[in-house]
This record gives structure tokens, C-alpha cells and sequence, in this order.
């Protein structure tokens, strides 16, 4: 027969179970805050700051290291490679399937007329 | 006649399901803004393809085909394919016509202000198969397909174009919500627009849906 305790024997029992899970509680807190915290050190391991995760500190950083990426990204030149690209050695002999232009007339000025209001 | 439709493949075109047929259509959005790699890896893509037709448009993300349009003719003369925007061509007794227009929207590139857009469409050719990077209104152009015509986003001109020249097809894309749908227009007169958006991604950027076939 299955032994169940009653009295102070049961009420001991839940006790122990309820601080086990309270500082279980507590200890998994405790690692989210420290994996919440961010901290900029120097080259030698100082302290900088300590900010966490959504505040104030941390949006600055964000910022500061997106304008790095943007003034970076401007610098080395990869918005400027929208450019003509170079029609020497052009492979001509691609195999063209016939496609034949239909002129359309006055359709060319309808065309201009929408640039001309740009 | 077999047609194989794609257009928003953002830079993954090369991992784009691309089934057998007659005419090959890039309706636009192959890049993310147009620069050299990317027109270069399109070149790449388009020499590669076997079909015996290719045209293609450009859409509202290739800034290096708006600012260098000469940047068009060398991908026809690297890759054989031909560059249909503002252009009617006839390839095996079909007439396309090709924009790479959307409604202006922000700061992207081949966008019509609403004025600019109603000059067009109503001066527009007629053809079999249009080719338009966006969509006409209410057709196909919702952000999700759960919303309908709750919030269509396509242009009111090009549908009244389509009402006034009921072509036998039209292919768009633009709105990635709606890509991989058809939606068929019967008219009056008993004539039917088989309507395409060609999409290959979802709004999350992400490739879902292979080329469209398009049997004419």
C-alpha cells in the first residue's frame, strides 16, 4: 500500500518543494537579467558601461554602431557601383530568338510627355 | 504557345524553379537597387536560360537600369533577350507590351504619379500579352491574399487599360502578398484576360512559389 504522509510530515514535504522551486525561480531570474546586461569594455577589459537589453544606453549603442555600418557602407563606395556598365567584349553571338518591334505611332511622344512631367 | 513566367526574385533568380517552355518573362524586380553585381549575376542567369524567347522589364528596385538605361541593352546583347519596357514586340505571332510602371511610391524608381500614369495607360498600345511590373488595381494586389480588395495597391489606370484593350493575358508582380495567383476577367463581349501576378516571393522576402506556366 502506497505510504502517504499526513500532519506535519505532508506540510514539511510541500514546504521543501515550494523553496526548491522559489529558488529556482530566483536563479533563473538572476541569469536572465545577467544575459539581459550588455557591457562595452576597452582594449584593456575596462569598464566603459553597463546598459541592458531596450534601454536608453542600448539604443544609443545601436545607433552609434548603425551609423558606423552606414557611413562605412557610404565610404567604400557601394552605392556609387550603380553605374554604366562597361560595353567592351560584349558577347554578341548570343542566340536571339526573333523578335521583331512593332512601331507604335505617337507613342514615342506619349512617352515624353510623361517624362516631361517628372 | 508555352510562356514561363517570374518577376521579384531579388537576387536568388538562379535558386528559382524555371520550367521548360517557349518565352521566358522577367516582369521586373530581379535586383535590389540595379547595382553592377547585380545586374552582372542577372546577365549570368538570363545567358543560361535555354528558352528560345526571353523578354524581360525592369521593376521599381533596378535604380541602375532607371539612372543608366543603357544598362538594358547590354543585358539583351550578353544574353539574348530582349528588353520590352515601353516596347511592343511580336515573337510567334503575339504581340507584347512591356512597363516597368508602378504608382509612385516613396523613393523607389519607375513610379508614375497619378496624373503621369493616366497619360500612359490611356495612350498605351494594344497587345495580347502585357508585361507590367505592378498590378492593375483590385486585381492580385493586395499585401496578403487574406485581405482581398480590402487594401488593393495597383494602378487604377492600367485597369481601366485593361478594360479598354481586354488583352488575352496580363503578367505582373510587384506585390509579393499575391504571387503564384491567377484570376480570370470575363467580359461582356465573352472574351476572357487571364490575369498572372508572377511573384516567386512572399512578403518576407523568401522564395515560395516556382515560375508561373502560361499555356496561350
Amino acid at each position: 500500500m502506497k505510504n502517504i504522509k499526513v500532519g506535519i510530515d505532508a506540510f514539511n514535504d510541500l514546504a521543501q518543494s515550494h523553496d526548491a522551486h522559489v529558488k529556482e525561480v530566483e536563479r533563473l531570474q538572476k541569469e536572465l537579467d545577467e544575459l539581459n546586461k550588455l557591457k562595452l569594455v576597452d582594449q584593456k577589459g575596462e569598464l566603459l558601461l553597463e546598459c541592458r537589453i531596450g534601454d536608453k544606453n542600448h539604443q544609443l549603442l545601436l545607433e552609434v554602431g548603425l551609423n558606423t555600418i552606414l557611413e562605412k557602407f557610404v565610404k567604400e563606395g557601394n552605392l556609387g557601383s550603380l553605374k554604366q556598365l562597361d560595353c567592351e567584349g560584349i558577347d554578341i553571338s548570343a542566340e536571339k530568338g526573333k523578335v521583331n518591334i512593332v512601331d507604335i505611332p505617337g507613342f514615342e511622344d506619349t512617352v515624353d510627355e510623361v517624362n516631361s512631367i517628372k | 504557345m508555352k510562356l514561363i513566367a517570374l518577376s521579384d526574385s531579388h537576387n536568388a533568380t538562379n535558386r528559382v524553379e524555371i520550367s521548360d517552355g517557349d518565352i521566358l518573362i522577367h516582369a521586373g524586380d530581379f535586383s535590389f537597387q540595379g547595382i553592377a553585381s547585380e545586374i552582372q549575376d542577372f546577365i549570368e542567369w538570363m545567358k543560361e536560360q535555354p528558352h528560345k524567347h526571353k523578354l524581360w522589364i525592369a521593376g521599381n528596385h533596378e535604380r541602375g537600369i532607371e539612372d543608366f538605361p543603357d544598362n538594358s541593352k547590354v543585358i539583351d546583347n550578353r544574353t539574348g533577350a530582349t528588353y520590352i519596357h515601353d516596347k511592343v514586340v511580336e515573337v510567334e505571332g503575339l504581340k507584347f507590351f512591356g512597363s516597368n510602371f508602378t504608382p509612385e511610391f516613396n523613393n523607389w524608381v519607375f513610379g508614375l504619379t497619378d496624373r503621369q500614369s493616366k497619360i500612359f495607360w490611356e495612350n498605351a498600345p494594344e497587345a495580347d500579352v502585357v508585361v507590367c511590373h505592378g498590378p492593375p488595381h483590385t486585381i492580385l494586389d493586395s499585401v496578403t491574399p487574406e485581405y482581398k480588395h480590402e487594401r488593393p495597391l495597383g494602378c487604377k489606370h492600367f485597369l481601366s487599360y485593361i478594360e479598354r484593350v481586354k488583352p488575352k493575358v496580363t503578367i505582373f508582380g510587384h506585390i509579393h502578398g499575391s504571387g503564384g495567383m491567377h484570376k480570370t476577367i470575363e467580359w461582356d463581349d465573352g472574351s476572357k484576360t487571364e490575369c498572372y501576378n508572377v511573384s516567386v516571393m512572399n512578403e518576407q522576402y523568401q522564395l515560395t512559389n516556382p515560375s508561373t506556366i502560361i499555356e496561350i
